[in-house]
């Protein structure tokens, strides 16, 4: 075996992440298509916000279609909730939009990005956003209770 | 469609067993059904009841909204009094009924995430802090038939599918080890993604593996995004890599790897491909013992793997029938023994045609765990025909199903090439107009080196390329060239004629592994430029190199290539 001296460092500080990473455990297989949304502004019920989905995959597609579920009782102000085109591998496709949200709560907003093949194949991921809950002090959330059972801890979780 | 019963707890019916019960002081009031719990003294009770998750059905597009309740079979009871002292405890039965007896204050009813040995192993699902997951429902008075039905929805709902597949798993490889296998450990929390989905195998406790040994599941976040404890396939997979760490030989390097990759560490691909396989080897073992275990959709074929992402499928493949329009380029990935998927395919192609016995008696006693073999589809290959002295049909059969994934262990066209004696056949040279290079299986069964020997003829002062490409298979090639009386030839530069990987190939060293020698057609291949000292007829001697990368195999095939 033969080493060269630039490449071979480029490649040792490439792979140093993965020195970390991998250590001898196989995470599962990748997914291809990855999916995210996020607010780019403040989120408050009656007010306008702006959010952001991108979407980047491994493979390169020519037919990638990007769609933003519009919840009821909002409307769109600008940008588009759905686009289709082309994806290049590891590109970033960003779609941005502006919601005027419904005064009662912010409803969840579900983002899909699905790429097709030719034939029909289909490859799809999603994602959600939610506004976290401010919960009100009185309200309490309810947790497992840890006991012990035999020298063991033991969560449990009451059903209704 | 909803199937099933959809509230959590349902309190059924409730009969008073007057011959066993003393009616114990009974403080506050009665309550009618699914009415609050009331408080109460010392009871002598006894009840039964059937136990119960809400499982989801998906198919290849993802969960596709039924749902149906299943047993939580082999699962520890526990009848607990207001001290949380342990009045009684069972197991429940494959069917997930169970009977109770004991005395107590204010009792409730506990089912842990843990099967008892009577499934064959003792599988414990925890959360991130290593507690033992439980469900309970508080008594009420004179309540003598409790069953509980887990939602999907509840904290622990994915706690009692992770349950019920790794039970199924563990029922599946019972058919075929000779003891059981010893406890397994899953970790999951609900809506936290602070541990991805993989098997950790070693008893180190830390980074990645706060609980050591054991399979950790990914819960996802709050409000989307992936999640796996509803993802049977994947459960699947990971369980395979606990069988590979208690059963089988592990050596896999980890990290992260694609379907679609073909160029991957051999020992990636079995361990990888082993996980693929295992889930469609349980669902056909399922699907002909416990089809109502099922999590699948009716039409799907069982060989699909699935992984959903939010609700849909973020990886869908029939690993039977791989789609190659995913592929780079469109052509078919899912090719050679570097390619998990392959791997996973020619296993289905054997358990189909030999059966899944053959396959692991195989694995467990040739490729067993502590063995120095590296774990490879070679060595899975080498143990076919060590212990089942395969020829003729078989044989046949057998190179068929490898064959129809590009991987060839078997001689090639130009075999009887090993030594010189005798050696007469001469390589085409290429020039600018055409170029025939040769392909060459580099396979031996009788496990010492192949070697690919043929002749060229050369003249003095002119320049010659010569080269393996196309390399597949993890081949490794080492070349050199010999003159006539089988010695080794210098160059009219005095440089010894022979080269393992070309000049710019990088090796890895110390950190072989994560830098991931790839098994591509090119990195691992060998380049000599010769320039001869004299004229006359010199042999081009081709094997598999003896400082092979880790990653690469004894085997593979690669193309040999002479430039004028």
């Amino acid at each position: 075996m033969r080493r060269k001296g630039v490449t071979t460092i480029l490649i040792l500080l490439g792979c140093w992440t993965q020195v970390v990473f991998a250590d001898s455990i196989a995470i599962k297989a990748a997914t291809p298509v990855q999916i995210s949304i996020a607010p780019e502004t403040s989120v408050s019920p009656g007010g306008a916000a702006t959010f952001v989905v991108r979407v980047t995959s491994s493979l390169a597609s020519d037919h990638l279609v990007i769609n933003v579920i519009q919840p009821p009782a909002t409307e769109l102000l600008s940008g588009e909730l759905q686009w289709t085109g082309d994806i290049q591998a590891d590109q970033v496709r960003e779609l941005r939009f502006v919601l005027r949200l419904p005064a009662a709560a912010v409803p969840a907003i579900e983002v899909t990005a699905t790429i097709h093949s030719a034939s029909g194949g289909q490859l799809a991921a999603s994602d959600v956003y939610r506004q976290p809950l401010a919960l009100p002090s009185a309200v309490k959330i309810l947790q497992g209770r840890t006991v012990s059972r035999n020298g063991r801890a033991v969560v449990e979780y009451p059903l209704k | 469609m909803k199937h099933g019963r959809q509230l959590s707890a349902r309190v059924i019916r409730f009969t008073l067993l007057l011959a066993l019960l003393p009616l114990a002081a009974c403080s506050g009031g009665g309550s009618g059904e699914g009415g609050n719990v009331s408080s109460y003294g010392v009871q002598a009770r006894q009840i039964s009841g059937t136990i119960q998750y809400e499982d989801k059905e998906y198919s290849a597009y993802g969960f596709n909204g039924n749902t149906r309740f299943k047993p939580v079979r082999f699962a520890m009871i526990d009848l607990v009094d207001a001290d949380n002292s342990i009045v009684a405890t069972t197991v429940s039965d494959d069917s997930g009924q169970y009977t109770l007896a004991g005395e107590g204050a204010n009792l409730r009813l506990r089912v842990l995430a843990q099967t008892d040995a009577a499934a064959g192993a003792a599988i414990t699902i925890h959360d991130h802090d290593g507690n033992i997951y439980a469900a309970t429902a508080a008594l009420e008075i004179d309540q003598t038939l409790v069953d509980l039905d887990i939602a999907a929805s509840s904290e622990v709902g994915g706690a009692f599918n992770m349950l019920d597949v790794f039970t199924s798993s563990t029922e599946f490889v019972n058919q075929f080890a000779n003891a059981p296998l010893p406890g397994l450990n899953a970790f999951w929390q609900a809506d936290s993604n602070r541990y991805g989905t993989y098997y950790c195998p070693g008893n180190y406790r830390g980074g990645m593996c706060p609980h050591g040994k054991g399979i950790y599941i990914l819960g996802g976040r709050s409000g989307g995004g992936d999640s796996d404890h509803y993802d049977d396939d994947v459960l699947l997979h990971e369980y395979a890599h606990y069988v590979e760490g208690v059963v089988g030989a592990q050596d896999s390097p980890g990290g992260v790897h694609y379907l679609t990759e073909n160029d991957q560490d051999l020992r990636l691909t079995w361990s990888e491909g082993l996980g693929g396989f295992f889930p469609a080897a349980v669902k056909t073992w399922m699907a002909r013992q416990r089809p109502e275990l099922l999590s699948t959709a009716a039409d799907m074929p069982l060989t699909y793997f699935v992984d959903t992402y939010g609700s849909t499928a973020g990886i869908s493949i029939d690993m039977a029938s791989p789609n190659p329009h995913f592929c780079p380029g469109g052509r078919d990935c899912f090719v050679y023994s570097s390619s998990e998927v392959a791997v996973v395919k020619i296993l289905i192609g054997l358990m189909n045609e030999f059966g899944m016995q053959a396959i692991w008696d195989i694995y467990a006693n040739y490729m067993a765990r502590g063995t120095a073999l590296p774990a490879t589809l070679e060595t899975f290959w080498d143990g076919w025909m060590v212990q089942r002295a395969t020829g003729g049909e078989e044989l046949a059969a057998l190179r068929a199903v490898f064959n129809e994934r590009q991987v060839f262990y078997q001689h090639d066209g130009f075999e009887a090439d090993n030594t010189l004696t005798g050696m007469t056949r001469m390589i085409a040279l290429c020039n600018a107009d055409a170029c025939e290079s040769e392909q060459h299986y580099l396979y031996y069964n009788s496990y010492s080196a192949d070697k690919d020997l043929v002749a060229f003829e050369a003249v003095k002062g002119r320049g010659y390329l010569l080269e393996t490409v196309d390399l597949s298979n993890g081949a490794d090639t080492y070349i050199r060239i010999l003159d006539a009386a089988g010695r080794q030839v210098f160059d009219s530069y005095g440089q010894l004629m022979a080269n393992d990987n070309r000049p710019g190939t990088v090796y890895c060293g110390m950190y072989d592994n994560p830098c991931r020698i790839h098994n591509n057609s090119d990195m691992l291949s060998s380049e000599l430029n010769f320039v001869p000292g004299k004229s006359g007829t010199y042999y081009v001697e081709v094997t598999t190199s003896s400082n092979k990368a880790a990653a690469a195999g004894r085997y593979g095939v690669y193309s040999l290539q002479i430039t004028e």
